[in-house]
This record gives structure tokens, sequence and C-alpha cells, in this order.
């Protein structure tokens, strides 16, 4: 499905509008993984000196201290064990993103469709085998029309892009082949990309083949799952495949 | 019988206003109403300005058509504003010809037994809440029945008649009828005139242009044609909020640009906002209301909110459900009382609020329709949330720190668990009123206004108040007594009130200072001085000089009580 991309241009123009300083690209760091390092807390630091990603955890130094400051925990998150990391959600509105996350951040299903206005923000942390946590900072964001062009916003300096598509809808998996193009032009370099689809319980309806979809994510560098938020199927299977895929801090 | 019921009251000027009842009562006795439930009168809309003309387009070309009068083909004949989209036979047959003839939209005429069915289920469906789904009856459009019967339509479209939000129906198959409207109001355009509305029979067509958008309400409602417009008003700011005015350039580069995907998924924040404009007097006073709360209590929302003003957030807004309990903006920004309502209609009824904090844009189209502001919002519990706008797309970890630090300090003051149980205790009740004691020696000598009448209400025969403060930008309201306990009593002295507003800031014969109106439903007192506005209703019954007074003491009662009913040093409003 073509995007217009005009009207999108022109939600951007005044978005851009709306900012008081504009962001240099320059200036973003391409990484999108933080390390908790014991060296990165600073506390007290003005928010007016915060960085233009302040969206993005893309600069440890001062996200990580500020969320630090503020929770007394942050003494023992300081070891290399410990991984925070960035994670965005994209694609079509209704295939389920939302749905996704709270099956994972609450372990909860709901039925009824809630549209997600502009991103939520909800965070998660998964203990791995070899003893690492790490802490999901999940933004789910909307996937209308009208939120297209706010989508760099919110995967800017995002280590992690989970494209979702409804197994039942064609319409979806081009709007996420969409979705991956812009982040293949967009996002950091190195950002680890899946490609999800979902309403698996839905197979009777399938649209999208399973195949088709695989031979995709693999062109385009990407592991692919599908999963049923409804049924809980491979949801915690995402984020285990997801967390074994991040790089390590070395030592 | 028109300019009935408003006289000017020369004595609202003094220092400490208070109506004289003895004088006042003079100069209303030949003014008031006929009494005896004069039910021609009463039902007569209250607008004063519009009558001769039921039909009130500035253009010359357009006659005037009186209600009742034989259908006429011309364009502006009552029945025939629809057009090729509207001119239906009742029966609701598939695309019948444009015919001129037929009987008009809503087929008001010889149907009043077999549209009430329609009609009465519209009206429970507002009571139950419904519009909090999202679309009702999207199956529907302008050849169904059901559709033509609904009692109040909104559309949105552009300029060149695409359908962009309708109320009812699906958009896309109401491409007819909205090239109908758009050819309406691009004929009068034309002749280099304007479109203000249409009367035809019970229903009123009232238009809105916002070049390269227009607005239309079609409503059988009786609302007063100010008051419509008003809403779509509202309706316009709506859309500003979810997309700013940029929107427009769309249409500059395609003027067929299909707007309808943009507001995807919007169907509840519309729907919240129609069905909030028959119960938040919001939607008409231009003013918010406050949560009551100890002075003390708001002073220690405020202070942190303030706290968190400084450094860097444009407004920090503290509100439950549609009360606020603090507002705090940094200097020189102040937000518009159509802002925090259009806000917080947005907010309440966009269920993904409540998941998880949010970080989105938004607009706030008395601050600048142009530009999106980013709004941070979290719920602090089911009614309460926290809203902290500014102007940097990157504040989201910064804002999210500060709502930490709100939210520790509001649990930790008590300040949180203040405003549940002031959800609970709900607001200023009539029956509360301070007795005054002459007042109580004249009643006992009044045997309509004995004990048992009071019971059921405030004194005097007072069942519900209304006070806006001018220089506030805030009214508070009383809660509802035990004579006006059901839905559809309520929503008739809202649509009272809201009559009453009309006639009283009517630009052709007001403004006014006093009205003194009683039907067979209330009396109605209303009373605008400097510095406030006060709306009243009585028991019907009620006694004309006891209302007067008890006037008086509402107002002396909201003043000793002004500490805790609103918010003061909130900055202030220059606009």
């Amino acid at each position: 499905m073509p995007i217009p991309f005009h009207s999108l241009r022109l939600l951007l123009t005044a978005l851009d509008l709306a900012h008081t300083t504009r962001c240099r690209p320059g200036r973003a760091k391409p990484s999108g993984l933080v390390l908790w390092d014991s060296s990165s807390v600073e506390l007290g630091r003005p928010a007016s000196s915060l960085p233009q990603m302040g969206c993005s955890s893309s600069l440890p130094d001062r996200n990580a201290g500020r969320l630090d400051g503020l929770n007394s925990e942050n003494s023992m998150a300081t070891d290399s064990k410990n991984i925070r990391v960035k994670l965005v959600l994209l694609g079509d509105s209704g295939v389920g993103k939302s749905c996704i996350v709270l099956r994972f951040v609450r372990g909860q299903f709901d039925p009824t469709s809630k549209v997600t206005v502009g991103a939520s923000f909800l965070s998660q942390t998964l203990a791995l085998e070899d003893s690492t946590i790490v802490k999901f900072e999940i933004w789910d964001t909307a996937g209308q029309e009208r939120y297209a062009s706010l989508a760099p916003l919110y995967y800017r300096g995002a280590a992690v892009a989970v494209v979702v598509y409804d197994i039942t809808s064609q319409e979806t998996f081009k709007k996420a082949q969409y979705w991956v193009k812009e982040l293949q032009k967009h996002a950091s370099p190195g950002i680890i990309m899946a490609l999800v689809g979902n309403k698996g319980d839905l197979h009777e309806k399938r649209a999208v083949s399973s195949q088709d979809a695989m031979e995709y994510a693999e062109k385009n560098g990407m592991f692919f799952i599908e999963t049923s938020a409804k049924t809980a199927n491979n949801i915690n299977q995402l984020f285990q495949e997801i967390a074994k895929r991040l790089p390590r801090a070395s030592s | 019988m028109d300019s009935d019921d408003s006289v000017t009251d020369p004595e609202a000027h003094r220092p400490d206003p208070s109506l004289d009842a003895e004088a006042t009562v003079e100069q209303m006795g030949s003014l008031t109403l006929g009494e005896a439930g004069d039910a021609a009168g009463a039902e007569r809309p209250v607008g004063n300005g519009f009558l001769p003309a039921d039909f009130c387009a500035v253009a010359g070309e357009i006659e005037v058509v009186e209600e009742g009068s034989p259908v006429s083909g011309d364009l502006a004949g009552p029945s025939s504003l629809g057009g090729p989209g509207a001119c239906r036979e009742r029966s609701g047959r598939g695309d019948a010809l444009p015919s001129p003839s037929s009987s008009g939209y809503a087929g008001e005429r010889g149907s009043s037994g077999g549209s009430s069915e329609i009609e009465d289920a519209d009206d429970r469906e507002t009571m139950l809440d419904d519009w909090s789904s999202g679309k009702r009856h999207p199956d529907e459009d302008d050849g169904s029945v059901s559709w033509r019967k609904r009692k109040k339509h909104f559309f949105i479209l552009s300029n060149s008649g695409k359908p962009i939000y309708s109320r009812y129906g699906d958009e896309h198959k109401l491409a007819g009828f909205s090239a109908t409207l758009q050819a309406i109001i691009s004929f009068v355009e034309n002749s280099g005139d304007r479109l203000k509305f249409i009367r035809a029979g019970k229903h009123q067509v009232v238009f809105l242009v916002k070049v390269p958008i227009y607005l239309v309400c079609i409503s059988c409602t009786e609302e007063p044609h100010e008051a419509l417009k008003r809403q779509l008003e509202l309706i316009y700011g709506q859309m500003l909020l979810i997309l700013t005015k940029s929107v427009n350039r769309c249409f500059e580069k395609n003027p067929k640009y299909d707007m309808t995907p943009l507001l995807r998924g919007t169907d509840a924040v519309f729907s919240s906002l129609i069905h909030a404009f028959s119960w938040n007097p919001a939607t008409f006073l231009n003013a918010y209301t406050c949560l009551p709360l100890s002075y003390s209590t708001r002073q220690a929302a405020s202070a942190i909110l303030q706290d968190v003003a400084d450094s860097g957030v444009l407004f920090a807004l503290l509100m439950c459900k549609n009360k606020v309990v603090s507002l705090v903006g940094t200097q020189k920004a102040s937000l518009h009382p159509d802002d925090m309502l259009l806000l917080s209609n947005f907010i309440m009824s966009s269920e993904s609020f409540r998941t998880s904090e949010s970080f989105s844009p938004i607009c706030l189209p008395r601050y600048n329709p142009m530009v999106f502001l980013y709004a941070y919002v979290h719920f602090l519990d089911v009614d309460t949330y926290l809203t902290l706008l500014t102007t940097s797309s990157d504040s989201f970890y910064h804002l999210k720190d500060c709502r930490i630090r709100i939210e520790t300090v509001l649990v930790k003051s008590n300040v949180l668990s203040e405003v549940q149980r002031s959800m609970l205790d709900g607001g200023l009740r009539v029956e509360d009123l301070p007795l005054d004691s002459s007042l109580r020696s004249r009643s006992l000598t009044t045997p309509e206004l004995s004990s048992s009448q009071t019971g059921i209400g405030g004194p005097s025969g007072l069942w519900h108040f209304m006070y806006r403060s001018i220089y506030l930008d805030q009214y508070v309201s009383s809660e509802f007594s035990s004579p006006i306990s059901s839905s559809s009593q309520q929503k008739r002295l809202f649509r009272a009130y809201q009559k009453l507003y009309a006639s009283m800031h009517d630009n052709g014969t007001g403004p006014h200072k006093t009205q003194f109106r009683r039907d067979e439903d209330f009396v109605l007192l209303c009373w605008i001085t400097q510095d406030f506005e006060l709306y009243a209703a009585f028991d019907p019954l009620a006694d004309k000089a006891l209302s007067i007074k008890t006037c008086n003491r509402v107002c002396q009662w909201v003043r000793d009580l002004e500490n805790e009913i609103f918010l003061f040093g909130a900055s202030p409003f220059s606009w």
C-alpha cells in the first residue's frame, strides 16, 4: 500500500516547527545498546543539557545516569551482565503490537482493541541462562498513518526493531516491508531487526505464508518468528531470541 | 413575546453585587414568560435574534422558508437540503433519483409514530455511555432509515466535498451526501456570501467554514444554533489537536486529498466529545472546573507542579476526569479552557493512555494551531492523570523523571488520597446551602416551601446552579439534587442552561444582566455581572422573590468557598 508521503512530510514539518532546537544527524550516536557502567552514572545533571536523542537510550552517560539516579538499585546494576536495550515495535495498525508487548510485560491479553496514541513506553527485564539480565525499554508505536512521520522519534537510537504484521493480511505484510526499508535507510546501523507474523492462532485465515515471510526475512538479515499474543505462543521466545542476539560487552 | 425575559439590572455593577429581590421582581413581573405553564412560549427557542426568519442565511438569493411551508424545489427549501443524497423517500429505498419534492431529510413529517423508536434508542445509547466504544452504526449510510432518523449528525468534509468524518455511518458511503453539503455551501459562497444555518421544520443545519475544511451539524434537538456552531468549533479544534492545521497543506497540493486515513482510530475521541455536548457545561461555558479540595492540598499539588514547570515543562496539568486538580504553566504561557477540554477529552477517550505511560504529539489549537507539542501522559490512578506538555520531542526521559518526582510527592503528601476522597464526596450540594435567618423566618410563613419540600432539593426550591467566575475562567456547578436525578431530567436541564446561555449572550439583543424564566420543568434564573455568571434552576413553583434571595446566598456561599472550589495562581489568562 503506497504511503502518501506528502501528507506525512507535512506533519513532520509541523513537528519540526515545534522543536526549539533542531537535531543534527551527526550528533546521534549510532549505538543503541547501553551497558550499565558505574563510570557513566552522573547525577544531578540539569535537564536542559539533555541530548537531542533524549527519546532514545543512545547516550548511556546521561540517560543511564538520570534513570539510575532515581532508582536505588542502580549500584547493583553496574556490572556487564546487565544490559539495557531500547526496542521499538513498528507495523500497521491493528496487527497486535500492543498485544505482543502487554503479553510479554504483563502476561495479559485484552481482546478489545485499544488504539495506541503516539507511543507507549513499557519496560521488562529478562534473565537469560548465562545469567545475563536484559532490561528491555520498549516503545510501542501507534500504527496509524498520521504517526508514521513520527516513527523516527521512537526508532532513533533503538538497538532492536520488531516489525510486526498480521498473518491474515497481505496488506500488513507489505506495510512491514515498508518499515524494514525505512529502518534500513534511517535507523542505527547494526540495529537488530525481527520480523514477526502475529495472530498465529488465526492460521485458518492465513494470507501470508510462513515461507514467503521467512525468505523475506533472510534476504534482509532479519530473524523471523510467528507469534500469537492471544495464546502467548512464541512471545517469550521472540524476546529471548532478541536477547541472545544482542552484542555482549567485552569483559 | 420574544424579547420576553431579559431585563437590564442597573444594580448589577455595584461593588458588592447582590440582586435586590424586591426591585428585580418588580422589573421582572411584566417580563416573565407565561407562568402557568405557557407551553408554547416555553418551547420556543430562546434565541431572540432569529425570528421571524427561520432561515437565517445571509444570502439574498435564498428564499426564507417558514416552518411548515410547502416544500419548494429551491435549494433552500426545508426538505431539499440534502439534494441527491438526502432526497430519498422515507422508505429508504436505494438510489432514488433526486426529487425536489420528495420528503426531506429524516422525514419529520407524518412520521412521529414510526420514528420514536430509533430516537429513543439514540437516547438510551447515550445514557449507557456507548460512545466510548468508538463509532456507532458504521454500517449505516444516508440511504438507511435509521441513519436519517438520528437526532444529531456531525460531518467534517473537505471543500472539494470529500467526507472526512461522520458521527454515524461509514464516511466513504457518505460521499454523495458530502458532495451535496459541499454544493450547498459553495453555491452560497460563489455569490460572495456565507451560509450560517438553515432551518427546516424541526431541523437545523449549521455550517462552519474553515477553509479547506467544512463542518456541518444537522440536528433536531432544538439547541440554539449558536450552541451548535460552538460545538462545530470544538470538533474542529479536536481535529486540530490530533493533526494540527498543517494538514491544510495536503489540500493545497491535492484538493481531492482523502483525509479519512489520517483520522483513523479516533472515532472514540469524537464520539466522546459529542457526548460531552449533552452533559459537560465546559462545552458552552468557555470555562473549566476544578475538583473541590482543601486549599492546602491544592497548594501542595501546585507546588510540585511548579517545581517541574520551572525545569522546562511548558504546562503541567493534573486532572481527575474532567476536573482540574492543579495546573501550572511557564511564564506567560496560558492554557485556554477549550484546549483543556479537548486535551482531557482526547486523553480520557483514548484507552491506550491508561495502559502505560505515553509520549505523544498533540496540538493545542488555541495555543498554537500550527505546531505539535509533546504530551507525556500517565494515569496515577483510574481517574487521575498527569499531563506534562513540552515543545521538545526529546524530553521523554526528563518528563518521566518529573512524573516520578511528582507522583512521589503527591502520594507522600496524601494529595492523591484527598483527590480520591473528593471524587467520592462529590461537589457542592444545594442542600448544604447555608440558611440565613431572615430567609428561614420567611420560609416558615410560606406554605409551599415547608420542610417537606426542601427535603427534595435546596432551600426555596433550589435544584441546581452553575457559577462561572469570569476572571478565573472557571466554573463550579452543584451536584444534581434528587428532583433531577434521572439522566433525562439532567439532559433537559443541560439543554435549558444552554438556551439560557445563548439568549444571555445573544449579540443581537444582548448582552443581558438578568433573566427569570419559568416553564413546566424549571424556574431558571440567570444573573451576569462583571465578575461572574450565575445560572440557577428551581422548582417550577418556586417563589420569585425567594429565588432571587437564594441566588444571592449561592453567590455568597461560592465566595466563601472559593479557595476550595477554584484554582488560584494559575498564570493569568491573557489572550
